[in-house]
């Protein structure tokens, strides 16, 4: 049943073989767990930025009678589905603003619109609305946060 | 050591690895090479030669060097070098590994027209299996790692990455089933991790890390990650064991 027995120069080349490739297999990763930037190595960060940029949000309108939840696809009229990605998928705070604009404008002059959210980034979430500000006023540019911009690959 | 290197076991691990490497490959590779989108016709000819040998055991040492020279080519030189990213996420690094691994065992003795030919024993040297087992820890060993953190162990990544592929920026509630999800699946990893890499990987724990591809690969798009993963589990079962459960299955 056996085959005819490996020779020592033989065995030494598998061993060397064997060697070399399990280390590279088991350090090259280590690259990209020490900050490094490399697309010819390889790492095993698996789903590294997917979501990141996705924000959750609530929204709110303030009247007479006190703060209320809306729903921004009733207010807007638009069904929820594939169609209204930007309003299904509330990407980055350049997208909430947006989202909020459109509110704003279909709730008409004068209205009052709170809005708590938090964005994902790649350190986990951070709040970027608590609700404390009327989005419908006059609101300067929000500062962009870097670690809520998905990397490209291999970044 | 020098017993790994000079042991020989039943090739029809091996040779079941060629067969489900080749599917694979095909499976991830074949749309982008035929030949209305390929970026080079020598390539796909190369490509679809090569694995054909290989699938059905023809020249199979040369087939399958060949088929590695092939998908190294296709990794590094189109991928990384001129750039055509669809070619070099995870999944498509792990299939290349295998395929090179494929290589480097005797994946021809079994399940192959050379068999046929020129009737070999079903034997030869096994340390190349255990390669492909270190190369299964280095994935979970690297991904446990990178999940030792507050962001994933706290739920927030689990949590984000389930907006992105279902709910959007209305999430539920589920906070404490991230969290519990998020423990559950860096520990697997990490026992995964350390019993391949010491080479003491129970029935039990195979079968977990089953579990987890397959519910991986019903939730998330991990294209062929998932059943690549579970087709190297083949080297991490004793090649005896495997010879005998296919014995019982032809008998049957």
């Amino acid at each position: 049943m056996s085959t005819v027995p490996a020779s020592k120069a033989r065995l030494r080349v598998r061993a060397g073989l064997f060697i070399g490739i399990a280390a590279f297999m088991l350090v090259s990763p280590l690259h990209r767990a020490l900050g490094g930037r490399s697309p010819w190595l390889r790492d095993w960060l698996l789903y590294r930025d997917l979501g990141v940029g996705l924000v959750e949000a609530q929204f709110a309108v303030v009247d007479v009678h006190g703060e209320r939840a809306v729903d921004r696809f009733v207010v807007l009229g638009v069904p929820r589905g594939r169609s209204a990605a930007d309003l299904t998928h509330i990407r980055g705070e350049a997208g909430l603003h947006r989202v909020c604009r459109r509110l704003c404008a279909a709730l008409g002059p004068g209205s009052e619109l709170r809005v708590r959210a938090r964005i994902a980034t790649t350190s986990g979430w951070a709040q970027i609305d608590d609700g404390q500000t009327d989005r419908c006023g006059p609101t300067g540019p929000r500062p962009i946060r870097r670690d809520a911009v998905p990397r490209e690959l291999h970044d | 050591m020098t017993d790994l290197f000079a042991r020989e076991g039943s090739t029809r691990s091996a040779g079941l690895l060629r067969i489900a490497v080749v599917l694979l490959l095909w499976a991830r590779f074949a749309e982008g090479l035929m030949f209305a989108a390929t970026p080079s016709l020598g390539l796909s000819i190369a490509f679809f030669v090569s694995t054909t040998c290989m699938l059905i055991g023809a020249w199979t040492r040369v087939s399958a060097a060949a088929s590695a020279i092939v998908m190294l080519t296709l990794y590094f030189w189109f991928g990384v070098h001129a750039g055509r990213t669809v070619w070099i996420h995870h999944h498509h690094y792990l299939l290349v590994s295998a395929t090179c691994l494929c290589a480097l065992m005797p994946c021809g003795r079994s399940f192959s027209l050379d068999r046929w030919r020129t009737g070999h024993p079903e034997v030869g040297p096994v340390w190349a299996l255990r390669l492909v087992t270190i190369q299964l820890a280095a994935v979970y060993l690297w991904s446990a790692v990178d999940k030792l953190s507050p962001e994933f162990l706290s739920g927030a990544r689990l949590e984000q990455i389930a907006m992105a592929v279902y709910f959007g920026s209305d999430p539920p509630d589920w906070h404490a089933l991230a969290v519990v999800s998020a423990w559950a699946v860096t520990l697997l990893e990490l026992m995964l991790g350390l019993g391949l890499l010491v080479g003491r990987t129970p029935r039990w724990l195979l079968l977990a890390g089953v579990g987890l591809h397959a519910a991986l690969y019903v939730c998330l798009p991990v294209a062929t990650f998932s059943a690549t993963m579970v087709a190297l589990y083949i080297a991490a079962i004793d090649p005896a064991a495997v010879h005998r459960v296919i014995d019982r299955l032809t008998r049957a």
